[in-house]
């Protein structure tokens, strides 16, 4: 099958997610594909603005979507689109690239120095301002606690809107208004220059 | 800019797209796998390094002897565990079952009919594999030995400490609680999700002990690690590995990156 192949390529009137999502429950891999073509791209620059990498973003879109085609069976999203949904996945499919890579880093420590091999995907991606800046607001939303996190991610770094975050988390949304809340005030003192 | 003063979101590279979906596409019918070779050349040279001496040879020929490519299922007391059609994972259940059967431990273990693989945990490009099994267990197959981790392990709260190598400690964890070790320094954690059912610790050393580690199950338990005790089943194996096949869920086309 080609990736463009599918629900999308025979001209099919567009499908609203929960149809797709209920037709890829029942194992049609076309109805998938066409989920991820039109979410990938909120899921890749998601993953990239979590990573800081273009390259560790490719690892988790592929890793977001295949857990969702896992999970499929099991997950019943609540809002009109599967996206709040698979960037939630998205982040935690990130944290975990980020703690397998810190522990690779760990241990190549003790083990030697591992060949320098140029990430080419940066050269193309994005700027060294951009990046460093990247850098700078990841360490700083990594000294929140894990609840805070999630709400950063999806409400200040995915942008999305907070009733959309909230039913993504399975919480209330003043839950997550206080979370928010909570996570800026320390964002201030963490980045002046970014959050005011 | 966004608040955080991000950069504007950009348009995934069509190749990007492309590949990433076909890494989608062909990890459909896979078992979970984890791309952490260069931990587990690691792990697997520690386990290399260590002398058991309790081992229990299992009586397989040779690659290239009559009968090598009969992997002895046909002395599975409840059958051959299901298999996957992955050949690695396939070899790796097939001779961890054989392994049980081989130290008559099959009644610590549910009927091996009943084994599938769960989950790849690690490979290594040498072939050395570690597989959850029903999420209940973990087994190891090396380049000569499997290990087995025990069902039950030592318990702690909700969750239990199994041992499956010498230098290898598995954290079972049915109910899929979230968890947190530390110091994390003491061991090479593969990573994973932190409510995996079977979890792998990856010691610094064969005699690294766990009873330096502080456990943290949120409402449940917060306290030191109970030592793993001894590992289930050890058996030594010196059949073939099957090479490592071109598909695992996260494995790129060829083509340039």
């Amino acid at each position: 099958m080609t990736t463009r192949e599918g629900l999308a390529g025979v001209n099919a009137p567009p499908v609203d997610d929960h149809e797709l999502w209920a037709l890829a429950q029942r194992g049609d891999r076309d109805a998938f594909t066409v989920l991820y073509h039109r979410h990938a791209d909120a899921v890749w620059n998601h993953a990239y603005r979590l990573t800081a990498s273009p390259t560790t973003a490719e690892d988790v879109l592929a890793a977001t979507f295949l857990t969702a085609w896992r999970r499929r069976a099991n997950v019943r999203f609540v809002a009109e689109s599967a996206r709040p949904w698979l960037l939630a996945v998205a982040g935690n499919e990130a944290r975990t690239e980020g703690r397998s890579r810190a522990r690779f880093r760990r241990l190549t420590h003790r083990v030697g120095p591992a060949p320098d091999v140029a990430d080419h995907a940066d050269s193309v991606v994005t700027s060294l301002d951009d990046r460093r800046r990247l850098h700078r607001v990841l360490a700083a939303i990594a000294e929140l606690p894990a609840t805070q996190r999630e709400a950063v991610a999806l409400c200040m770094v995915a942008e999305l809107s907070q009733t959309d975050a909230a039913q993504a988390l399975g919480i209330p949304e003043a839950t997550l208004r206080s979370r928010i809340s909570r996570a800026r005030a320390r964002l201030r003192t963490l980045l002046p220059e970014e959050v005011r | 800019m966004n608040e955080l003063g991000l950069p504007p979101t950009r348009q995934l590279p069509a190749e990007v797209r492309e590949r990433a979906l076909h890494t989608v596409l062909s990890g459909m019918d896979s078992p979970q796998r984890r791309r952490l070779a260069p931990l587990l050349t690691t792990a697997a040279a520690v386990v290399a390094a260590v002398t058991v001496t309790t081992m229990v040879a299992v009586s397989a020929p040779g690659p290239g002897s009559p009968g090598a490519e009969a992997p002895g299922l046909e002395q599975l007391a409840s059958g051959p565990p299901v298999m996957s059609g992955d050949p690695l994972t396939d070899n790796a259940l097939t001779r961890c079952a054989d392994a049980v059967v081989a130290r008559n431990r099959t009644a610590d273990y549910p009927p091996t009919s009943d084994w599938r693989t769960t989950e790849v945990l690690l490979t290594s490009p040498g072939g050395d594999t570690a597989i959850a099994i029903n999420d209940r267990f973990a087994c190891f197959v090396g380049m000569s030995n499997v290990y087995v981790s025990s069902t039950r392990g030592r318990q702690a709260g909700p969750v239990a400490i199994a041992r499956l190598t010498p230098a290898i400690v598995v954290v079972l964890n049915p109910e899929r609680h979230e968890l947190d070790i530390v110091p994390r320094a003491a061991f090479i954690d593969p990573g994973g999700a932190p409510d995996a059912p079977v979890q792998l610790m990856m010691l610094g050393s064969a005699s690294a002990p766990t009873s330096n580690l502080w456990l943290t199950v949120p409402g449940s338990y917060d306290g030191l690690m109970p030592d793993p005790g001894p590992i289930g089943v050890v058996v030594e194996d010196h059949r073939p590995m099957p090479t490592i096949g071109a598909t695992t869920t996260t494995a790129k086309p060829p083509g340039p990156r």
